[in-house]
């Protein structure tokens, strides 16, 4: 933990927040369908029969090039996946 | 049976290793009285995912598919009204278990327990059916495509609850939100802003600054660059922040401190454990 001296001497709150409860994201649905916000998708896989292809995608993770969330499409069975 | 993605075990010290991604069958149970059976369209990515395989989260499970972010729809149900009235609905996940509303973090003595590839949790939504409690459901919001729904649960509550801790998402209020085109940095410059909050962001890159802005960022400051943190108070008006959303730690402490209001918040938003 970097040296938190600076933020002391302001009065500063320095505070940790992971996730939320259940109220928190029902509250966020509702937000996000009032207000018609759009989540960014960085890139789209369709299918998962393709493991290079699944694999592009933490890729893309790893090396930081995403902008926005990396989904992967499941087709329904009989469907067919682009390979 | 339905097939899923789920990581398979090879050897190897984590940090080093990367598992890699297996196709999986399973039986996929009929729902009890309050379950509704999933038939996923999308699934979105986590940092966690990317953790779980370099074996750098906590308590990872090879055979349980991998992914916390779901949408798909309602094809079965159990008996309970509370499930039935879910039938034929497209719906996005609660993306854990384990906290219901407290203000303070999850009740329940294990801790919050997140969908995908580890052992608190037995499900994973990179997969083509799933049972799940109903209660975890919410309607996916209608105006968003399968795969903008699937990219919504995770970083949409995670950038919601560190927003409202803040209580700095209003009108005439300064944040900035660190590392834009991450997902929770990305809801959380869409919440912020919003909510009426002038919301500037940081960046390595240029492209991502642009397309920030594009989205309705203030203005952004490019991190790579000697002295940002003096560039970023000439952009602000008031020349001081009200709040910083940061994901990742490190010198933004000390660079934030000098650049927040003296009493304001400054956050950190750390990887779900």
């Amino acid at each position: 933990m970097p040296y938190v001296m600076p933020a002391v001497m302001r009065n500063i709150d320095v505070m940790g927040s992971t996730m939320g409860s259940r109220k928190e994201f029902a509250d966020m649905v509702e937000f996000v369908t009032k207000k018609q916000l759009k989540p960014v998708v960085s890139r789209v896989v369709r299918g998962i029969n393709d493991m290079d292809a699944l694999d592009s995608l933490f890729a893309d993770m790893q090396q930081g090039k995403q902008f926005g969330k990396l989904v992967v499409e499941i087709p329904k069975e009989g469907e067919s996946s682009k390979l | 049976m339905p097939a899923g993605i789920s990581i398979r075990k090879i050897d190897g010290k984590p940090s080093e290793v990367y598992y890699p991604l297996e196709r999986i069958t399973f039986s996929s149970p009929s729902p009890s009285p309050t379950q509704v059976k999933i038939r996923i369209s999308a699934a979105a990515l986590n940092h966690r995912d990317l953790f779980i395989r370099q074996h750098l989260y906590p308590g990872i499970s090879f055979g349980i598919p991998l992914l916390a972010d779901g949408c798909g729809t309602v094809i079965d149900t159990g008996s309970d009204s509370s499930a039935k009235k879910w039938m034929g609905k497209r719906v996005i996940l609660n993306p854990g278990t384990g906290w219901k509303d407290s203000p303070d973090g999850p009740e329940e003595k294990g801790g919050y327990k997140i969908m995908g590839g580890t052992k608190t949790n037995p499900l994973g939504t990179l997969v083509e059916e799933l049972v799940i409690d109903a209660s975890e459901c919410e309607e996916a919001p209608p105006h968003l495509s399968d795969a903008e729904a699937a990219a919504l649960p995770l970083t949409g509550l995670t950038a919601w609850r560190a927003l409202s801790k803040t209580q700095r998402g209003q009108p005439g209020k300064n944040i900035l939100v660190t590392g834009i085109g991450g997902g929770v940095a990305l809801m959380a410059l869409m919440f912020g802003s919003a909510a009426g909050a002038k919301v500037y962001v940081s960046s390595g890159d240029e492209a991502k600054l642009q397309k920030a802005k594009e989205l309705g960022a203030a203005g952004g400051v490019n991190y790579k660059e000697e002295g940002w943190e003096k560039k970023l108070p000439e952009m602000v008006e008031g020349g001081k922040l009200d709040a910083i959303i940061d994901g990742a730690g490190g010198e933004i402490i000390v660079k934030g401190a000098r650049l927040l209001k003296v009493r304001k918040r400054f956050f950190e938003v750390t990887v779900p454990y």
